[in-house]
């Protein structure tokens, strides 16, 4: 009786999680132009209640997008440690996700892949991906949270 | 229940003993319960649908039917927020945060809502909120310098400038309306004007529309630098109820100012005199409470909409342009609107 | 130097008072400001957040693939670091282009034109915190994105261009949708001078802020709209032709609202510069699409087998932020052995340091997103 009702407590505070996704945008190389697309007024992303945010500190989702070179990556956890938990991570594209084109044999500029890093939630691929697959990681990702057990 | 109305009527002198006491106390959960918070949500809800519609976008609508619930999703969202990040200045912050949210609670005492809800009203009410908006705009800044970095500092200053400056013209402003209605009472200036917008303060004289004006301008003056959207943001190391509690504050103040206006110039929360006096004979004064509620509100969340728009569709012009126009513009044109209403007045009189 | 003022680092990624995220200098940067109140006395910039050896990849690649490098040197205009070092290698090949193959490479080349001087226009509404007209110009910048993925099948980069030509040929139908995309732009362009340029509150923003002198032009050597805003005509689609543009007629806008202006060269003129530079790339492209011959696409049978002699040449063309250079050595191996780009936004980036001396910190993105500086380019 009393766990059923902790259990739709759980519910709704995860429901809450899911449809109020600030995020803030680690901008670097060439995926930044998608997200602005995936903004911009076709594809709408502020419909799943994603804001986008101008300090990480207000922020639930960071967005990782290009290649994160070995310069910046302490700016990197600097960003991830100050966001608030509950926290998520999403890397868009293949610079993001794998190193991409810029990947180990060819450079040892870039990291290869942003989970050397920090932990991520969801990888998005392409390069760079269209807005549809952003917002798609962003419905995967919404549905982790729904399923996820923690809280 | 009539006591209390009659009590509520009554209530010039606000004294200490316990009843009152408990009285002014109820009176300001009622407005926050019934009035401020819903008044807020709506408002947040119909501002991002009609932001998102100027922008040929959807707007939020995942979050129940048409995104009616995605603030309550914020919301919930901000309070699971983990606070245990704050370390180091956070005492002198949480100093002058208390203040703030001390002030949003107790600022209620003196909101017009009604002529059964005037809690305060004395000679000089008219006055008061805006005490209540230097204090607010005090307690940002001093918030924000507390805060110990350069972006946030200049953020508290221009707050506090765009709040100075804009309220100037705005106090002559109303000074032009309270001269027309005869008194800085909420009572006397709302008997002064009608129902019908003909007899509204603001389009009985010229003088008086051009103090209307001034009135709107220098509220946008005043409340258009939204600390959270851009420009040097106060609120950028805030998060979680914090952060809910600052935004509330900045709606509080748009919110104040635009329930002066209505009751100032736009024929405040009157009904038909046949209604009321109906209404009152018959001892039904639930029901005009919210009729005059109703239509306060309704006048206001309009005057609100139409500032927030002209906001959101025009680019923000820098802080010294802002001020210029306040100091050189609007605040002339006050004068000449007091002046002219004195003459306007004085003249019917001698006629 | 005085020792009073106020040192305020923007980093890399944090610190920005309006978030770094818009894409006001296309990457991530780093200023060091040094302020008097209000008011920048100095500042300097730290670039090389997104070094990602680029040139190195290059090197290591086969010839085919030297191609999507190129192409991710400025992902916003990919066309021309793939034109670029298609000219400098079918220089040393001494290839002749087919006519309908560089029609072909003009009519991409102007779309990304105008595609970059949209979001330059985005970016811009941004930091004057007008987001409804930043979302108006994103709507018409998905059209031309659009006809890039209907020739190429991809938004951004592209890969479409290949040596000697390009990969596919054009499909029935496309040269109508871009014509209709022109008529549409220049409906538009209407509407953004009634949101942007007649707009009191812009034009208080951005008359007389961040002046950039003809001197400075020429002395730190900015190319492009900047540089064509300070009155300084120079456009290598005239002084040196490429890709058939000496059969075009067009004209280059250059400072014709403000020779002699005490304004000329602020944010406001590189604004309406490139208002005047999408009209032209209109022009251009209606030429363009005319004259399309009939014929082959490109001059190899197949992409993949490709013999690049041993030589050296230098090629130029006119991006749509200045100028970009590309020089390529090979030395008849199967990888290149040195491709080495300059990007135009060097320059740009140079010379911020000198355009933000004694202007207000509220200017200061507004005068960063006019310059329209790709990170990117700069640190490869």
């Amino acid at each position: 009786m009393r766990e059923a009702r902790f259990r739709a407590v759980e519910k709704v505070l995860k429901w809450a999680r899911k449809n109020s996704l600030w995020y803030f945008n680690f901008s670097t190389g060439c995926c930044p132009d998608e997200l602005l697309d995936t903004v911009g007024c076709r594809y709408d992303l502020e419909r799943f209640g994603c804001i986008q945010k101008q300090d990480p500190r207000q922020a639930d989702l960071l967005i990782v997008s290009g290649a994160i070179t070995q310069k910046s990556a302490p700016y990197l956890k600097e960003v991830y440690e100050v966001m608030l938990n509950p926290k998520y991570v999403m890397a868009i594209g293949s610079c993001a996700s794998t190193g991409g084109a810029y990947c180990p044999p060819y450079s040892d500029a870039v990291i290869p892949g942003v989970q050397n890093l920090i932990p991520v939630d969801i990888f998005v691929v392409g390069c760079p991906p269209r807005p549809e697959a952003i917002m798609h990681g962003i419905i995967k990702l919404q549905e982790k949270i729904s399923e996820s057990n923690e809280i | 229940m009539n006591e209390l109305l009659d009590v509520w009527e009554k209530t010039l002198r606000i004294s200490f003993s316990p009843p009152r006491g408990v009285l002014v106390v109820i009176v300001i959960l009622f407005v926050y319960l019934l009035v401020l918070f819903p008044f807020a949500y709506l408002f947040a809800y119909f501002d991002r649908k009609l932001t998102a519609d100027l922008q040929a976008r959807v707007g939020p609508n995942r979050a129940g039917f048409r995104g009616v619930l995605q603030v309550f999703a914020d919301l919930v969202k901000l309070f699971q927020k983990d606070p245990a990040f704050f370390s180091s200045g956070f005492e002198k912050e949480n100093i002058w945060f208390h203040i703030y949210i001390m002030l949003l609670f107790t600022g209620v005492v003196f909101l017009p809502l009604g002529s059964l809800t005037l809690l305060i009203n004395t000679d000089m009410s008219a006055l008061l909120p805006f005490c209540a908006a230097f204090v607010l705009a005090f307690c940002t800044l001093l918030f924000s310098l507390s805060q110990g970095e350069v972006q946030s500092s200049f953020g508290g200053l221009r707050v506090a400038v765009h709040v100075l400056s804009g309220a100037f013209p705005a106090l002559v402003a109303l000074q032009a309306a309270c001269l027309y209605a005869g008194s800085f009472r909420w009572s006397v200036i709302s008997e002064s004007q009608g129902v019908f917008p003909q007899s509204w303060a603001a389009f009985t004289s010229p003088f008086l529309f051009i103090s209307f004006c001034v009135f709107i301008v220098g509220g946008l003056v005043m409340w258009s630098l939204s600390p959270e959207e851009g420009g040097f943001s106060v609120s950028s190391k805030l998060s979680g109820k914090k952060f809910f509690i600052f935004r509330l504050g900045r709606f509080y103040g748009l919110f104040l100012w635009s329930v002066i206006a209505v009751v100032l110039y736009l024929g405040a929360w009157n009904m038909p005199a046949s209604l009321y006096d109906g209404l009152k004979n018959s001892q039904e004064y639930l029901l005009i409470l919210f009729i005059e509620l109703g239509v306060l509100l309704a006048k206001t969340l309009f005057l609100m909409f139409v500032v927030t728009g002209i906001v959101r569709v025009n680019p923000k012009i820098r802080v010294d342009q802002a001020t210029d126009l306040s100091w050189k513009i609007l605040s002339p044109l006050s004068l000449v609107s007091l002046i002219g209403t004195v003459l306007w007045s004085g003249w019917s009189y001698i006629r | 130097m005085r020792s009073d003022l106020t040192k305020w680092t923007i980093g890399p990624f944090l610190g920005f008072p309006q978030g770094f995220s818009h894409g006001i200098t296309q990457g991530p940067i780093k200023l060091e400001l040094f302020i008097d109140g209000e008011v920048i006395v100095h500042g300097t910039v730290e670039t090389g957040y997104l070094y990602r050896k680029l040139e190195k990849a290059i090197r290591l690649h086969p010839w085919v693939s030297t191609l999507s490098y190129a192409g991710r040197l400025d992902p916003e205009n990919a066309v021309f670091g793939e034109l670029v070092l298609c000219l400098a290698v079918e220089k040393i090949g001494k290839t002749e282009v087919p006519l309908r193959a560089q029609r072909i490479r003009v009519v991409l080349s102007e779309l990304a034109r105008i595609s970059n001087h949209l979001s330059f226009f985005v970016s811009v509404a941004r930091t004057v915190d007008s987001e409804i007209m930043a979302q108006y110009v994103l709507r018409d910048r998905e059209k031309i994105l659009d006809l890039f993925e209907l020739l190429t099948g991809s938004r951004f980069s592209l890969g479409f261009l290949c040596y000697g030509g390009v990969r596919k040929d054009i499909t029935d139908g496309f040269i109508e949708r871009v014509l209709e995309v022109c008529e549409l732009i220049q409906k538009r362009i209407k509407e953004y001078n009634d949101i942007y340029t007649f707009n009191a509150a812009f034009i208080k923003r951005s008359k007389k802020v961040g002046k950039l002198s003809k001197e400075i032009i020429i002395n730190y050597g900015v190319t492009g709209p900047n540089a064509r805003a300070s009155g300084v005509s120079y456009d290598v689609r005239k002084e040196q032709p490429y890709c058939g543009y000496e059969k075009i007629d067009f004209k280059v806008p250059t400072g014709i609202f403000g020779q002699g202006d005490p304004s000329c060269g602020d944010v406001y003129h590189r604004f309406l510069l490139r208002v005047f530079e999408i009209e032209q790339s209109i022009e251009i492209l209606k030429q363009a699409t005319e004259q399309i011959p009939v014929g082959r696409f490109n001059v190899n049978e197949s992409v993949q087998s490709l013999n690049v002699p041993s030589g050296e040449a230098n090629a130029r063309v006119e991006s749509s932020r200045g100028v970009l250079e590309c020089h390529v050595v090979s030395d008849g191996r199967a990888q290149p052995n040195s491709v080495q780009f300059w990007p135009p936004s060097v320059a740009s980036a140079a010379v911020i340091s000198k355009v933000i001396e004694g202007i207000k910190i509220e200017d200061l993105l507004v005068v960063l997103a006019s310059l329209n500086i790709s990170v990117s380019e700069i640190d490869q």
